[in-house]
C-alpha cells in the first residue's frame, strides 16, 4: 500500500467573477522512503496540489473531485479532527517563506512549545523543552539555549531556515513536504540546508515530496520526479532517466532551457504564456505552446502512458494509434 | 582619494570603459558602520560582459549602485571612459545618465504597476526628447519587436503579462535611451527558466547588434557560463578571483569560488563533471559590521593558514590572461 | 504608418473604456455605493436647478410673510414652515448649495495643496524640505480644528468665507501625511530608481510615476473627508460663527430653528435631514471607491 496516493484531484479557485480550473485531474503516489519531486515553472499548482493534501487551502480554493488516500484513507471523506491530527502528527511541511513562516513577535522557542503541544500531546509537557532541543541539534544548530530564547528576526536567514526544518520535523512521523525550501537563501547556505534535509529524511526513514523549479536541486535529491504543467501532472519518471532522455515536449524544453555549466548552449525558451485557468485550454493544456502539437491535441485530453517501467506521459505522441512520432 | 591620483594614469590603459579603482562604500547604522564594498578594484573594455558574482553581503549590488550613482562612494574612484563619475545621479549630466542603464532583479516591482506598457516606454522615450506623438509611437513599437513582444502587450498593464514579458519591458526600457553600458542587477533571478533563456537570448542579441557593454550583477553562474566573458568573484565587500569565463570554468582556484561552484545542484552528470573538487560548504556568511580579519573568507576556508588570520590576502596571479586569485594558498606565484 | 497610427490609438481608446467599465463593474457590487452615488447626483441637480425646481425661491434668503409662519408640513410646504413664513424644504435645497460650495472649496484646496506638499517631503524625505513641511503641519495637527476654527472666526469677521479659511487651514495636514507616508515608502521603489537612471525630471518622477500609485487612497479620503467638510462646516455655523442669517446655510438654519424645538420640530428636522443625506452619500460613495481600488 501506498503512504499517499492523490486520484484524479480537481482543485478550483473561485473568485467573485471567476471560478480558476487550477488542478486537473493530477494524480501521484508517494510510497514508504520514497524521495518523490515536483517539478514545473512557478503557477504551475505545485503548491496548491500540496495544500490540497493537506486541506489547508485557502477559502477560495475547492476540492472539486478526486480522493487523497493517506494509509488507505480518503482525507476528503473523514472529519476534520482526523485531518488535523495527521497534519500534526505524521506529515510535516516547510513552507516556501522562511520569514512568513515564522511569528515575529514571539520567541522560538513559545512557538516551537505550541507546535509540539499538539505534535506530542501524548509526551508530557516538561519533555517538550528537551525535545525542542533535541530537534534543533538534529538540524546541526548546537547552541539550543540561545537559538531557543531568540526572537526570529534575532537569526540568520540560514539559521531560521533551520528552525523551521526542525519544527517540521516535530510533525513529520511519516512524510514531510517541502515546498521551494532554500528560496531566498545564498548558494552556499543553501547547499548546506540539502544535505540537512536528504540526511534527516534517510536518518528519520521519511518520504518527501520535494517541490521546486529549481531542476539541479530536484536531480540531487529526488529518484523520481513528477512534472507538472497548468495544472496537470504531464511527465513521471524516474529522476536520472528524466533529465537524461525527457519524453514530453514540455519536459525536454523545460530542461534545455536551463542555463547549463557544462556548456554555453541556450535553450530557446518555450514560446508563449502558461494558460488563463480561467480558461484553461481544451485537450492537452500545453498544446498552445507545443511545436509539435497536431489537431488531436487541441480536442482529446492525452491519457497517462506507461511508455517503460515506471515511466509514465501525457502525450499524443507516445499513445497508440493516434498523433505524430 | 588623494592616495589614488599617482597611479591614476597607469589604470587608464588602453581605452577602459570603465575603470574602479580602490572602490569603498561604508554605510552608517545603528548597529555599527557596514563594510559594503571595502577596497574593489576593477576595470572593464568597451563591449565585454563582466560578470560581478557573490552571495548576499558580498557588496555586488552596492557596488553596481555606486557606479549607477544611487550611492556615492565612501572612497576610491570610479571613472567611466575617463571622466570621475563617483557623483550622484541627481547631478550627473542627462548625456552621462543616458550612457548608463540598469535592469533590475524584480519586473514586478521595477516597471510602475498603474501604467500601461505603451506608457512606461513612452515617458522612456519623451525623456530625451518629446518629438512628434507619430514618431514616438514607431520607437516604441521598433522597441517592442525588437525585443521580441509583440503588439497586444502595447496596452496592458504590468500585472497582466508574464515574468519574463516584464523584463524584456524593462529592457526595452533602457534601449529606450540607446545606452552604451547596461548594468544587470540579477536579470533573470525572479523568472522561471523558461522565460529565463528568453531574456538571456535577447540579451545576447542586443549585445551583438549595438555593442553594449555589460555588467552582470549574479549568485547564478549558469547565467554566468553562458553570456559573461569574464568573472569576479566578491565575497564580504572584497575580490577574491578574477578570470576570463573559460579559465574560471576550466580552472577556478579560491577556495571561496571552489565552495560556491561545489554548492551548485547539478542537473546532470555532464555538468556535474565541470564541477570541481567538491569543497563541502560550511559556517554561515559573517556580518560586514564586523568581517573577520586578514582574509575574510578564513573562518570558512578548510584550507586557511595562519597568514590568513593575520593578513589580508594580496592579488596573486595565477597565469593564464590575467587569472587573479586573492588566497595566501597561492603566494608562490607573482604579485600583481 | 498613420493609419497603423489611428488603429492603436482607437484601442487605447478601448482599453481606457474597458479600465473605466470594469471600476464601474466594481463600484456596482455594492449597491449602498450605488445608492449614495444616486442620492449625490439628486442632491447636485436640486442644488443646481434650486431656482427652478423649488416652489418658493424667493423664501432662501430674506423674505417675511407672518401669515404662514410655523405651519407644519402639508402639501404645498413638504416640509413646514419657518418663524417668518418660509418654506423651509426650499431653503434646504438653497443650502445644499452652500454645502456643496463649501465641500468643492476646501477639497479643491486641501486635496492639491496637502497632495503636493506631501509628495514633496515624501520624496526628499530627510532634507530641508521635509522638516520645514513635516514641521508646519505637526504645528497645525496639533491645534485642536475645532477650536482653531471658532478661533480664526471669531477674529476675523465671522463669515462663510472665513469659515472656509479656517477648516481649510486644519485640514491640508492630514493629506500630507498620507501622502507623505506613501511617498516615503514608494520612493525607493525599483520603477522610481529606474526612472531617475533614465533621466526624467523631478516632477515627472512625481506626478507621471508616483502620483498615479496613490489616486485610489486620495479619492477614497478626499469622499469621505467631503462629510466632514460638511459637518465641521455646519457646526461653524451652528455656533454662529460661520454664514449669518438669513444666509440658507445648513449648519445656520439648524441653530436658528433648533431654539423652536421640540413645538415646531419640522424646522428643524428640514436641515438636519439635509445634513444626513450628504453626509450619507458621500460615506457610501466612499466605500464604493474603496472597493474600486482594493479590487484593482
Amino acid at each position: 500500500m501506498n503512504l499517499l496516493e492523490v486520484r484524479n484531484l480537481r482543485v478550483n479557485y473561485r473568485s467573485y467573477w471567476y471560478t480558476y480550473h487550477v488542478l486537473n485531474d493530477v494524480s501521484l503516489q508517494v510510497s514508504q522512503g520514497d524521495k518523490v519531486g515536483l517539478i514545473g515553472e512557478s503557477g504551475s499548482g505545485k503548491t496548491t496540489l500540496l495544500k490540497s493534501i493537506l486541506q489547508i487551502l485557502p477559502p477560495q480554493g475547492r476540492i472539486v473531485s478526486g480522493e487523497v488516500l493517506w494509509k488507505g484513507t480518503d482525507l476528503l471523506k473523514v472529519s476534520k479532527d482526523y485531518v488535523t491530527n495527521v497534519r500534526r502528527k505524521e506529515v510535516g511541511m516547510i513552507f516556501q517563506d522562511p520569514l512568513g513562516a515564522l511569528n515575529p513577535v514571539f520567541k522560538v522557542k513559545e512557538q516551537f512549545l505550541d507546535i509540539l503541544r499538539h505534535s506530542h500531546s501524548d509526551h508530557d509537557k516538561s519533555d517538550h523543552l528537551s525535545l525542542a532541543e533535541e530537534l534543533l541539534r538534529s538540524v546541526m544548530l548546537p547552541d539550543t539555549a540561545r537559538v531557543l530564547e531568540s526572537y526570529p528576526f534575532q537569526l540568520s536567514g540560514g539559521m531560521r531556515q533551520r528552525v523551521i526544518i526542525a519544527m517540521a520535523l516535530a510533525s513529520a512521523r511519516d512524510l514531510l513536504l517541502a515546498d521551494e525550501p532554500t528560496t531566498n537563501l545564498d548558494v552556499t547556505i543553501q547547499d548546506q540546508i540539502l544535505r540537512l534535509i536528504g540526511e534527516l529524511v534517510v536518518k528519520r526513514g521519511l518520504s518527501m515530496i520535494l517541490v521546486s523549479h529549481a531542476l539541479g536541486m530536484v536531480a540531487k535529491m529526488t529518484h523520481r520526479v513528477y512534472v507538472m504543467y497548468a495544472g496537470s501532472i504531464v511527465e513521471e519518471a524516474p529522476t536520472l532517466k528524466l533529465f537524461s532522455e525527457p519524453l514530453h515536449p514540455y519536459t525536454s524544453m523545460l530542461i534545455e532551457s536551463a542555463p547549463r555549466l557544462a556548456s554555453t548552449r541556450l535553450g530557446e525558451g518555450i514560446k508563449g504564456n502558461p494558460p488563463d485557468y480561467r480558461y484553461p485550454p481544451s485537450g492537452c493544456r500545453f498544446h498552445p505552446r507545443c511545436p509539435y502539437a497536431t489537431g488531436i491535441c487541441k480536442e482529446v485530453r492525452p491519457p497517462n502512458v506507461e511508455v517503460s517501467k515506471h515511466r509514465y506521459v501525457a502525450c499524443h505522441m507516445y499513445s497508440e494509434g493516434a498523433g505524430g512520432g | 582619494m588623494m592616495v589614488m591620483q599617482d597611479d591614476d594614469d597607469s589604470s587608464r590603459g588602453s581605452e577602459a570603459l570603465l575603470t574602479v579603482r580602490n572602490l569603498k562604500k561604508y554605510f552608517r547604522t545603528s548597529k555599527g558602520l557596514v563594510r559594503a564594498v571595502d577596497g574593489v578594484t576593477f576595470s572593464m573594455s568597451t563591449g565585454e560582459t563582466l560578470a560581478l558574482v557573490g552571495e548576499s553581503g558580498s557588496g555586488k549590488t552596492t557596488t553596481a549602485h555606486v557606479i549607477m550613482g544611487f550611492y556615492t562612494p565612501t572612497e576610491g574612484l570610479v571613472m567611466y571612459k575617463g571622466i570621475n563619475i563617483g557623483i550622484p545621479i541627481e547631478k550627473r549630466p542627462l548625456s552621462l545618465k543616458r550612457e548608463i542603464q540598469i535592469v533590475f532583479q524584480d519586473p514586478a516591482t521595477s516597471l510602475n504597476p498603474k501604467k500601461t506598457v505603451k506608457d512606461i516606454l513612452e515617458t522612456a522615450v519623451k525623456v530625451y526628447g518629446e518629438g512628434v506623438k507619430l514618431e514616438r509611437f514607431k520607437t516604441i513599437l521598433e522597441l517592442m519587436s525588437y525585443v521580441g513582444l509583440s503588439e497586444e502587450h502595447l496596452f496592458k498593464r504590468p500585472t497582466e503579462i508574464g515574468g519574463g514579458e516584464k523584463q524584456l519591458v524593462a529592457l526595452a526600457r533602457a534601449l529606450a535611451v540607446n545606452p552604451a553600458f547596461i548594468i544587470l542587477d540579477e536579470p533573470t533571478s525572479a523568472l522561471d527558466v523558461s522565460a529565463q533563456s528568453k531574456v538571456l537570448r535577447t540579451l545576447l542579441k542586443i549585445q551583438r547588434d549595438r555593442g553594449v557593454s555589460y555588467l552582470l550583477i549574479t549568485h547564478d553562474l549558469g547565467v554566468v557560463r553562458n553570456i559573461a566573458s569574464r568573472v569576479i568573484i566578491m565575497y564580504l565587500g572584497k575580490i577574491c578571483e578574477e578570470a576570463s569565463t573559460d579559465e574560471f570554468f576550466g580552472r577556478p582556484t579560491h577556495p571561496y569560488t571552489q565552495m560556491l561552484l561545489s554548492s551548485i545542484p547539478a542537473m546532470t552528470e555532464e555538468d556535474e563533471r565541470i564541477l570541481p573538487t567538491r569543497i563541502e560548504s560550511r559556517g554561515e556568511i559573517p556580518s560586514a559590521i564586523n568581517p573577520p580579519s586578514g582574509c575574510r573568507f578564513h573562518t570558512r576556508c578548510p584550507y586557511a593558514m595562519e597568514v590568513c588570520r593575520k593578513e589580508e590576502p594580496p592579488a596573486f596571479n595565477v597565469g593564464g590572461s590575467s587569472h587573479i586569485v586573492n588566497c595566501w594558498l597561492h603566494s608562490s606565484n607573482t604579485r600583481v | 504608418m498613420s493609419s497603423d497610427y489611428s488603429a492603436v490609438a482607437r484601442k487605447e481608446r478601448e482599453v481606457r473604456l474597458e479600465n473605466l467599465k470594469r471600476a464601474w463593474f466594481r463600484f456596482s457590487r455594492n449597491k449602498l455605493a450605488v445608492a449614495g452615488l444616486v442620492i449625490f447626483v439628486t442632491i447636485v441637480t436640486m442644488a443646481s436647478l434650486a431656482e427652478y425646481i423649488t416652489p418658493y425661491p424667493s423664501h432662501a434668503g430674506l423674505y417675511i410673510n407672518f401669515k404662514e409662519k410655523y405651519q407644519p408640513p402639508n402639501p404645498n410646504h413638504i416640509l413646514g414652515t419657518d418663524m417668518y413664513g418660509r418654506d423651509v424644504f426650499t431653503r434646504v435645497v438653497f443650502g445644499f448649495r452652500y454645502a456643496l460650495m463649501m465641500v468643492g472649496v476646501v477639497l479643491g484646496i486641501v486635496v492639491p495643496v496637502g497632495t503636493v506638499l506631501g509628495l514633496l517631503a515624501g520624496y526628499y524625505k530627510g532634507t530641508l524640505i521635509d522638516h520645514v513641511i513635516n514641521g508646519a503641519s505637526e504645528v497645525f495637527v496639533a491645534v485642536p480644528p475645532l477650536v482653531l476654527a471658532l478661533a480664526i472666526c471669531s477674529v476675523l469677521e465671522p463669515n462663510v468665507l472665513n469659515a472656509l479659511l479656517a477648516i481649510t487651514l486644519m485640514w491640508w495636514p492630514w493629506y500630507t501625511r498620507m501622502i507623505y507616508s506613501v511617498t516615503s515608502s514608494l520612493r525607493n521603489e525599483p520603477y522610481v530608481w529606474a526612472a531617475k537612471a533614465l533621466g526624467m525630471r523631478t516632477t515627472t518622477i512625481l506626478f507621471k510615476e508616483l502620483l498615479p500609485n496613490m489616486l485610489g487612497p486620495i479619492l477614497t479620503k478626499a469622499t469621505l473627508d467631503a462629510s466632514w467638510v460638511i459637518i465641521i462646516g455646519a457646526s461653524i455655523s451652528f455656533v454662529g460663527l460661520g454664514a449669518q442669517p438669513p444666509t440658507p446655510d445648513l449648519g445656520t438654519m439648524l441653530s436658528e430653528y433648533c431654539r423652536y424645538l421640540p413645538a415646531y420640530w419640522w424646522m428643524t428636522l428640514g436641515p438636519l435631514l439635509g445634513i444626513v443625506a450628504l453626509v450619507l452619500s458621500f460615506n457610501l460613495m466612499g466605500d464604493g471607491f474603496r472597493d474600486v481600488f482594493a479590487g484593482e
